[in-house]
């Protein structure tokens, strides 16, 4: 062993080490690289590294021919449960996204009317054989709910409460006959009240013969009488005519909402000017 | 209990099941489509049916129930439909009894005339009688193609209440 220390050969290689070691600290400290090692390595591997790889590349082409039909058929079974299970999602952010959108909307009307107190509620049943769209909700006396409470979607007027048991309502919509609102137009602010005559349009009645109310204008709640609360709106005007029986014209207004179509609402169950 | 009678109370039973259930897809949820803006209605044609098969007193009680039912969902017409479906339940229990046979021509000849009936009453008593104009634009408009539809349709009921009375029935026991 002393004499393997003594020899010229370990002398050598000591010193090659040393070269190396300090080549490797001052590339590390100066430059931030690589050690001249691990570049002379580097430089005589990499062609090899290059070879190796286009041959691995070669053969997993070559392997991939041989996987069994079986493992596609998981495969593609996995990736359309994986579709299924995206399409649903999707389907619920649809969702999530209109229920939400429906919130924001009734969130709007809250901020505008600090004073309403309501309860939502879910339509549970329709009568089909009624043409005006009643509807019977989810809440009754128990929540809180009386009859002639209004009933609204977002900011507009869908109905009346007629009839109250513990847990649910029956609601009379504004195309229902025996439904009369007080309304005005908002660009004249000519008064008047809202009825139906045929359960598909509603009637702005009441004006004078000589209106100036037009085509395209809003027809709101007026809040005369204190079962409506003031501004919800009702709909658009499409046409004034002369009433053919009366000295007075009439509107026939499209509703904004039609009970038909939604599924949930809010009953209005008191406000300020009650 | 007899094998008879909970033979009978199983078929009551399935009867209730399918009334109940034809109530909430005609009330509640929109299983059928909307043709010219209409919907069937289901409960005249199976309790028609259900009275044809098991006559004017059990028939009677279970158009009372079936039209109690349907109005806890309606505005105008409380307690209307209990009543109607009542009296023509037994009356077409009485028929069957004593005048016509039960089979599919019966069945519809009987449910057009009940059905038509019940949506020109309706008409009459909640639209005409409530001062509302257009009664008869509405009856033809609107009840007119629902009765139509409630009609083409109910033979799908009469196939299975038939099924549900024979399956159900003490003659047909196999022991």
């Amino acid at each position: 062993m002393n004499n393997f220390f003594k020899s010229t050969t370990f002398k050598v290689l000591l010193a090659v080490a040393i070269v190396l070691a300090s080549a490797s600290i001052l590339a590390t400290v100066v430059t931030n690289s690589t050690s001249p090692l691990t570049n002379v390595v580097d430089f005589i591997t990499s062609p090899l590294q290059n070879v190796a790889s286009y041959f691995s590349a070669k053969l997993d082409d070559v392997t991939g021919g041989f996987v069994s039909a079986q493992v596609y058929k998981d495969r593609v079974v996995e990736l359309e449960q994986q579709v299924a299970d995206y399409q649903s999602q999707l389907v619920d952010y649809e969702k999530t996204k209109k229920q939400l959108e429906s919130y924001e909307e009734f969130l709007g009307v809250r901020e505008k009317n600090p004073d309403y107190t309501w309860v939502y509620s879910t339509i549970v049943g329709r009568d089909s054989a009624d043409i005006f769209g009643s509807f019977t909700i989810n809440k009754g006396s128990k929540d809180g709910i009386k009859v002639n409470d209004a009933v609204i979607y977002s900011e507009y007027l869908v109905g009346v409460v007629t009839e109250v048991n513990p847990t649910t309502s029956v609601v009379r919509s504004v195309l229902d006959p025996s439904v009369n609102v007080a309304a005005y137009e908002i660009r004249t602010g000519e008064l008047g009240y809202v009825n139906t005559v045929d359960g598909t349009n509603c009637r702005f009645a009441g004006l004078d013969t000589k209106t100036a109310v037009s085509k395209g204008g809003i027809v709101c709640t007026s809040g005369t009488g204190g079962i409506f609360p003031k501004d919800l709106i009702i709909g658009t005007i499409t046409v004034v005519e002369q009433s053919p029986v009366e000295l007075s014209a009439y509107a026939t207004i499209e509703t904004a909402v039609n009970a038909k179509d939604i599924h949930d609402c809010f009953v209005i169950t008191a406000f300020e000017e009650q | 209990m007899t094998v008879q009678t909970k033979t009978k109370l199983k078929r009551y039973v399935i009867y209730g099941i399918v009334l109940l259930l034809a109530h909430i897809f005609q009330n509640s949820l929109t299983i059928f489509p909307e043709i010219l803006s209409v919907r069937p209605v289901l409960l005249i044609s199976l309790s028609v049916c259900i009275a044809m098969f098991e006559g004017e007193v059990v028939g009677a009680v279970i158009g009372l129930a079936v039209g109690a039912l349907w109005d806890t969902v309606t505005v105008t017409a409380d307690g209307y439909n209990a009543l109607f479906l009542m009296v023509a339940c037994a009356f077409c229990g009485v028929m069957l009894r004593i005048f016509m046979r039960n089979n599919i021509m019966t069945y519809l000849m009987m449910n057009t005339g009940i059905t038509l009936v019940y949506f020109m009453t309706y008409v009459l008593f909640f639209i005409t009688a409530r001062g509302i104009d257009n009664g008869t634009e509405m009856l033809l408009r609107y009840y007119l193609p629902m009765s139509f539809y409630s009609v083409i349709i109910s033979p799908m009921g009469y196939v299975l209440i038939r099924w549900v009375n024979r399956k159900f029935s003490y003659n047909y026991i196999e022991y």
